[in-house]
């Protein structure tokens, strides 16, 4: 029995090592996870923030109608930029895009001036865009409002499931997270309770203990922090350096956030599991540690 | 405090609910060595964790080194241990550190701050238990005998009127038993300290005599007052 205490002291260090990497591990894999929550998120907003809304105006408006209609669009919330296409311009996209000219059949241009007008994410679903198509149209000067409904139904359809499913899984993830880590270390905790249990017997207190381990805790839950967000940092570039696209999407201000949340949910867990499980072996009678 | 180092009265000592000891009744005084004997699963360990505050004494009173067992809570237990030493088999030395720093560790942790008064404190206690110049040595390079030496140092670490015994011989031979006991005797006899021994060890007992308290179907008789 004696043998036991005398090993398990010397064991102490390498199983804080285990528990460091055990832990990095698993917030290796939430940070990432984040990383692709965060890309979910930036994918949506990218795609709905290119749908285009086209409002055709009458011909042969006055340019004081065109202006104030122009004005009216500008001021509304819901628009993110938008661009006065005239009929030239229109003509000139319309052969940008690869259509045949028509100067030698027709005289005149048979394409109408727009507004065209970028929408803000959140006023991008199918109730919202009618609205404000009912609204467009009672201006005088508009012939017709039109938005590809095909388009914003896909996206509708496709990217509310995956952020709502990626929010369930990182919360389910996050509590699977918590219970590992728990688990990691209290396992290295473990190790220490003949160090806790002669502290005690020699009469020190339970903050004079607690303390030494406690802070040892910070400074291991950063680390695996530190180590984890290295992880992430290193997959995401080679991630981009396969595909280039996910460059557009990078957030600086939403990676940074990222990695708070990974520094402070390293720090909490490691502190909190490990002040309990010293707590836990405190509170233990001696003849219960064998 | 006057010169009793322990008084218990009327105690009855619990494991869990069940009662091991009823009606105990134990006054130990200054510089007394106690023998406490007894068969197997009686409750010798048990009385004597309560007297260092690992059981809680449920019912009767108790004092050890001025304190009130009754009041112990895991708050005040540190502070009554700082008054005692507390030798057993179980409570091994750290083995990832040498004789110095495991004494060191016990000062640290029981509030030494001065680095000197802490290193003349180690060299007292190590020459004590005539281990003086072993105190760079790793405890594995150490015999049975000498750990359980150390193992006394540091129970004297902080000068206290009491040291209590968990069977201190069981491991050894007879003849460091008997180094181990001489070191004993010499510690209560020249620096006045009490000490309580539990052990089953009938041979020790009879060359070193002493006043015995035996735990016996439930109570703690003493052959200081019956004989037995
Ligand atoms: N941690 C514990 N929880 C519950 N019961 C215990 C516990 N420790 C001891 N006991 C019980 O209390 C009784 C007294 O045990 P104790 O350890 O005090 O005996 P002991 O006289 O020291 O025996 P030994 O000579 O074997 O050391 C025994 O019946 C034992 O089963
Ligand atoms: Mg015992």
């Amino acid at each position: 029995m004696a043998q036991t205490g005398k090993s398990s002291a010397k064991r102490s260090k390498p199983s804080y090592f285990m528990s460091i990497l055990g832990v990095s591990l698993v917030l290796f894999i939430l940070g990432f996870w984040g990383w692709m929550a965060i890309n979910a998120n930036k994918l949506s907003q990218y795609f709905k923030e290119n749908v285009e809304v086209r409002v055709y105006l009458r011909e042969n408006i006055t340019s004081r109608d065109s202006v104030a209609l122009t004005q009216y669009i500008a001021n509304k919330p819901y628009v993110k930029e938008y661009e006065y296409v005239t009929k030239d311009l229109a003509r000139r996209k319309f052969i940008g895009d690869g259509n045949e000219d028509w100067k030698n059949v027709l005289d005149a241009n048979p394409l109408p001036a727009s507004i065209d007008f970028k929408l803000r994410s959140e006023y991008v679903n199918s109730d919202t865009l009618a609205t404000i198509k009912k609204d467009l149209e009672q201006n005088i000067s508009v012939s017709d409002v039109q938005y590809p409904q095909s388009l914003v139904d896909k996206i509708l359809k496709n990217m509310k499931p995956i952020s709502l499913g990626f929010l369930i899984a990182a919360i389910i993830f996050t509590i699977v997270v918590i219970i590992l880590i728990d688990n990691t270390i209290r396992l290295a905790m473990f190790s220490n309770r003949f160090l806790i249990k002669t502290m005690q017997m020699v009469g020190a207190t339970r903050w004079f203990i607690a303390k030494p381990m406690d802070i040892r805790a910070v400074i291991n839950g950063a680390l695996s922090a530190i180590l984890a967000l290295i992880g992430v940092f290193g997959l995401v570039s080679f991630m981009e350096k396969q595909i280039p696209e996910l460059k557009a999407l990078r957030d600086p201000y939403w990676f940074t956030i990222l990695c708070i949340c990974l520094l402070v949910i390293g720090i909490f867990i490691s502190l909190v599991s490990t002040h309990r499980s010293v707590i836990k072996y405190l509170k233990m009678k001696l003849d219960d540690l064998y | 405090m006057s010169d009793k180092i322990v008084e218990i009265t009327n105690a009855n000592i619990y494991q869990g609910d069940n009662l091991v000891l009823e009606d105990v009744n134990v006054t130990v005084n200054k510089g007394e060595f106690v023998y406490l004997v007894g068969k197997t699963g009686t409750g010798k360990s048990s009385l004597l964790k309560t007297l260092y505050g690992d059981l809680q004494l449920k019912q009767g009173t108790g004092t050890v080194v001025g304190f009130n067992l009754k009041e112990m809570d895991w708050k005040k237990v540190p502070f009554l241990r700082r008054n005692l030493g507390v030798v057993f088999q179980d409570f091994q030395l750290l083995t990832d550190r040498n004789v110095n720093d495991n004494l060191k560790f016990v000062l640290r942790a029981t509030g030494w701050k001065d680095e000197k008064l802490m290193d003349e404190k180690i060299a007292d206690v190590l020459d004590k238990v005539g281990l003086k110049s072993k105190g760079f040595k790793m405890p594995f390079e150490m015999s049975g005998g000498e750990q359980q030496r150390v193992d006394i140092a540091r129970a004297l670490l902080n000068s206290p009127k009491l040291i209590l015994a968990d069977e201190p011989t069981g491991n050894l031979d007879p003849e460091t038993s008997d180094e181990i006991m001489q070191l004993l005797f010499h510690i209560c006899r020249d620096y006045g300290t009490a000490i309580i021994m539990a052990t089953h060890d009938y041979i020790v007992i009879s060359k070193y005599p002493a006043r015995t308290l035996k735990t016996e179907r439930g109570r703690v008789e003493d052959n200081a007052t019956i004989s037995i």
